[in-house]
């Protein structure tokens, strides 16, 4: 290319007007190292274009984002296994409080019948004649008490024991 | 889509990414970062790539939206770092090398003297060799619109470059 050829490029070039083809030519005509003094000002700028083309991601950077994406396939399920084991967590819980008051439903049905005949029962029969009495009565309450209260502990501690395997095959 | 579709299919769009990242952020680390971050995010929608027609010009949106959203949340500009060039081509001696970067140096600073949207596309199209189709697609832009930043960059650098020049000449 010529001087003249290459003024008339410049010009196209700056009026946005130049291919990418001629913009390519531009680089190497400003590559070489005998430019007309008349435009050396415009070097810097098409050594600028080249020498910037050539940064690029480094070496290894495929292998670090193949490592990531691993990582987040893993974080993605192990947050689907979390979410299954919450909602499988909270239906035991849920089934948990159901079994241990132990009422089923129909029997809670009559018992709350019962109480609202509660207001005919003549309670004065059943209070006790004597401090003896009262004294067995209360026993015996409490041993009933005792025994239910054993009876839910054992099944929590089993229903724990499970709860607690599901957490530990999650954290392996 | 499988991990290895991935490898074939996206990551070798890794340096284009790169580049438009580079365009946008201005900063060799923080585009290595913005494409990582890009490419994980795409990891996670890629049951829906496969429905994609132009698969390319997704990726170049995530990436952009990527660099700008990461460009927002930097806390502080980044501090300049004084670039290095590639010289191998361009220079023959080691003062020569020395004047090279000096003015490239000199580039960069007119370079960021222009508004946003010019230097990203003079970057896009000078330094990556982008056609207007594919700045346009990348920057979500008409052609003419592209057309129209391009023509007032260059404009815009061919003066920064005569004054430029004009001061040197005076120093000496």
């Amino acid at each position: 290319m010529n001087i003249q050829q290459a003024k008339k490029l410049i010009d196209k070039y700056f009026e946005a007007e130049t291919s990418l083809q001629e913009e390519q030519e531009l680089r190497k005509y400003f590559a070489q190292e005998d430019v007309p003094e008349e435009l050396l000002p415009y070097r810097p700028l098409f050594t600028y274009f080249s020498t910037s083309a050539k940064k690029q991601l480094p070496k290894g950077f495929e292998q670090k984002v193949l490592n990531e994406l691993k990582a987040t396939n893993q974080k993605q399920n192990n947050t689907r296994l979390l979410n299954l084991f919450i909602t499988t967590a909270a239906a035991a819980a849920l089934a948990l409080f159901f079994f241990l008051t132990d009422i089923p439903f129909a029997e809670r049905q009559k018992k709350s019948k019962l109480a609202n005949s509660e207001s005919q029962i003549d309670w004065e029969k059943y209070q006790p004649k004597s401090e003896k009495e009262a004294l067995e009565e209360t026993i015996e309450a409490l041993q009933l008490l005792a025994e239910k209260l054993n009876s839910s502990k054992k099944k929590t501690s089993k229903e724990l024991r499970k709860v607690g395997k599901v957490t530990r095959i999650l954290e392996n | 889509m499988s991990i290895q579709e991935f490898q074939e299919k996206i990551l070798p769009l890794k340096n284009k990414l790169f580049g438009l990242a580079y365009s946008i952020m201005g900063n060799r680390t923080e585009a290595e970062d913005a494409v990582q971050e890009a490419l994980i995010k795409l990891w996670k929608m890629r049951e829906r790539l496969p429905q994609i027609e132009n698969l390319e010009g997704w990726c170049m949106r995530v990436q952009r939206n990527m660099a700008i959203d990461l460009l927002r949340r930097r806390p502080r500009p980044a501090e300049a770092v004084e670039e290095r060039w590639d010289l191998a081509d361009h220079a023959a001696s080691p003062q020569q090398m020395v004047e090279t970067q000096d003015e490239l140096q000199q580039i960069e600073k007119l370079m960021e003297q222009l508004p946003e949207k010019q230097r990203i596309i003079i970057k896009l199209r000078d330094v990556q060799g982008y056609s207007y189709k594919e700045i346009s697609q990348s920057l979500d832009m008409s052609m003419s619109q592209v057309k129209v930043y391009l023509h007032r960059a260059r404009q815009h650098m061919r003066k920064l470059l005569i004054a430029h020049t004009k001061r040197i000449n005076q120093k000496l």
